[in-house]
């Protein structure tokens, strides 16, 4: 279970790795500030400026980007009523009546320390289900592989769709999109419409990426108004309120234990994240809870949220690192970082290379405490970044996108297939397709192909391997139950069952 | 809503288009090589094909409708759908065509131009920022971007066509 900590930890205590984890907080605590940017884009700005780090710092890099832009998203949801990122929605119910009272530095308190503790108890869970899970890793063979990309395929495009037929199409679309180029399997150059040189190695996964996620997200920008965000600041109150918060929020244990599970859960259910986990912590805490300010700046209620959104980290990694399937948006990005990397992703990740999972652990636990604190220290400037004007942050990020989609491998027509990615990330945003499935079957196409072709090798052509072996029919039953699940819930709605 | 019921019509016949090249393309190869590409483009231009049905069925996109084999779960809602505000063909072809032209302006001039003129005539243009403002985001974005690739990362940034870089071949 330990092997590889050595390395994580070592690699921690070098003074570059800690200002690389010290960047990467303060870019996440930005983002998760700036309302229409989070983890997910910050991530995806970030990815090619990993290019030239080693394959330790830019991983920690990266995790440390993803968990601290949710603290972040929490101050201006706190001071100014705006949340910074979807994960900070339920925040402003409580956050916010109480800045208006003068205690803004209460309540940034309460969020930070919620959020500390709430991101231990998701690291904490990843880090007792690593032996469990690094078991059921062994377990995997081409065919369990192949079958297990399927399920979670069809369970990201139903759970983050709600249209399992849309989901699944644009799911098999970035499937067919991962294939052009170079198949390695069979050893053949495919579907190139005519290219013999630029599209050899395939469509490049990080001028996809920062695409699709980035440029798509500056489309929507630009097409807002002037400014980020406008609201009335509220007054901080003083340092006693600081201290007050941090106290405040080790008197509702058994709000802060349920909801760190609840955003646990809804953390390893793939395609969820700290937005649904934020809401359900709330709405759950407030229908117990006794405490008359609910809803007017309740810190019963401020814990509830802010516990949630940071323990869903944790349970988004466990799927990521043990199966190679993204819990959510952010984690989709980061396999996409342990590939320009070189990190095998899929199964074999916790067999060959236990190093990283710490390094993911390790970093996430990072970014959440120094984006705490220095968000607390920082809180007042933070919330004022909110009014930068869109029509100076809008060519930043494309200038960022372009220049990183440029430098992986120096070839002008991956900047030419970051905007058309962007461009046609925004239309399948703008008309209600998810990312997600797109992005997931981008990153696992090629290798639900590898694992495909294997397995009709070993079987010399039958599809019945599918069958034959135990978990491999069990994940079978699990893709069948998911496709037949709308339709019995539809059933069951007309009442039909 | 008929804008937006049209729009995701031509999106998932262009998407249908995609799949089928995939599933004709992928006949030419050999057995190996065609037999997953062939039979995801299928299925995929089966799933679009019932989407497409489900739409017309329908008569127009349901905000909260169930489509063919849909679930009673919320679907994921359209930009539109969670942004009333902000929409405009003219904006969206204006952004789109900021995009091309920062393309056009990297592959004709090369990075070191088009960095601080595109910062500065779109903050200018777009959101009529501050001289200053612009300038001095121009100035810091060129040292960054010269000095991170160019002098820390060691990468040739592209020079574009004008000062003799040649594209690369496709």
């Amino acid at each position: 279970m330990f092997d590889g900590i050595g390395t994580a930890v070592a690699a921690l205590a070098q003074p570059d790795v800690v200002g690389i984890v010290l960047l990467a907080s303060v870019i996440g605590l930005v983002a998760g500030v700036l309302p229409g940017l989070g983890n997910v884009q910050a991530m995806a700005m970030a990815l090619p400026f990993t290019f030239g780090m080693d394959r330790v710092s830019a991983i920690y890099f990266l995790s440390a980007i993803c968990a601290s832009a949710t603290f972040g998203g929490s101050v201006p949801a706190i001071l100014i009523n705006v949340p910074g990122t979807p994960a900070s929605a339920a925040t402003t119910i409580e956050g916010y009546p109480m800045a208006k009272r003068g205690e803004g530095n209460r309540a940034l308190a309460i969020s930070a320390t919620a959020s500390v503790m709430g991101g231990l108890v998701g690291i904490g869970v990843l880090v007792v289900s690593i032996p469990f899970v690094k078991w059921a890793a062994l377990l995997f063979g081409p065919p369990e592989t192949f079958m297990l990309v399927l399920l979670g395929l069809i369970t990201i495009a139903y759970a983050i769709q709600g249209n399992i037929i849309r989901g699944l199409a644009i799911s098999g679309i970035g499937v067919l999109l991962s294939l052009i180029g170079y198949a390695s399997v069979t050893g053949v150059y495919r579907f190139s419409l005519g290219s013999k040189h630029y599209l050899w190695d395939g469509i490049e996964q990080v001028a996809f990426l920062t695409g699709v996620f980035g440029l798509s997200e500056a489309i929507q920008l630009g097409m807002k108004g002037r400014v980020v965000a406008h609201a009335e600041e509220v007054a901080l109150g003083g340092f006693h309120g600081t201290l007050q918060g941090i106290i405040d929020t080790f008197r509702y244990p058994l709000t802060f234990v349920r909801s760190s599970v609840i955003g646990v859960i809804v953390g390893i259910a793939p395609g969820v994240g700290g937005s649904v986990s934020n809401v359900v912590a709330y709405a759950m805490t407030a229908q117990i809870s006794k405490d008359p300010l609910i809803g007017k700046g309740s810190v019963e209620g401020l814990v509830a949220c802010e516990s949630a959104n940071n323990a869903t980290y944790g349970g988004d990694a466990i799927p990521t690192l043990a199966f190679g399937i993204p819990g959510s948006l952010a984690m989709a990005i980061l396999l996409g970082g342990l590939n320009l990397h070189g990190v095998p992703v899929g199964p074999w990740l916790m067999r060959e290379h236990m190093e990283i999972v710490w390094v993911v652990v390790f970093g996430l636990l990072a970014g959440t405490v120094v984006s705490c604190v220095g968000g607390l220290l920082l809180a007042r400037w933070l919330a004022r970044i909110t009014l930068i004007s869109t029509s100076l942050l809008v060519p930043t990020i494309v200038v960022l996108i372009l220049t990183g989609a440029y430098a992986i491998r120096q070839n002008f027509w991956d900047v030419v297939v970051a905007i058309l990615s962007g461009i046609f990330g925004y239309f399948l945003t703008r008309h209600g397709f998810s990312l997600l499935p797109l992005i997931i079957g981008f990153l696992l196409g090629a290798v639900a192909e590898q694992a495909f072709i294997q397995s009709l090798h070993i079987s010399e052509g039958s599809l019945s391997i599918f069958f034959s072996h135990p978990l491999s029919l069990l994940l079978f039953l699990g893709v069948v139950a998911t496709g037949l699940y709308p339709v019995f819930q539809r059933l069951v709605v007309k009442g039909v069952l | 809503m008929r804008k937006l019921s049209e729009g995701r019509i031509i999106l998932l016949i262009l998407l249908l288009g995609c799949a089928l090249y995939f599933v004709f393309a992928g006949l030419g190869y050999g057995r190996n090589s065609r037999l997953f590409p062939v039979a995801v483009g299928t299925v995929t231009a089966v799933l679009i094909l019932l989407d497409l049905a489900s739409l017309w069925a329908s008569g127009l996109v349901s905000r909260t409708g169930v489509g063919a084999g849909g679930s009673g779960r919320t679907e994921v809602p359209s930009l539109t759908e969670r942004e009333e505000v902000g929409y405009s063909g003219a904006r969206l072809m204006r952004m789109v065509g900021w995009l091309l032209g920062s393309a056009l302006g990297v592959g004709l001039v090369g990075f070191a131009l088009t960095v601080p003129v595109f910062i500065v005539s779109f903050g200018r243009v777009e959101g009529r920022a501050s001289w200053v403002a612009c300038l001095l985001t121009a100035v810091v974005f060129f040292i960054f971007i010269v000095g991170y690739f160019e002098f820390f990362m060691r990468i040739r940034m592209f020079r574009g066509v004008l000062f003799g870089d040649l594209l690369p071949l496709i």
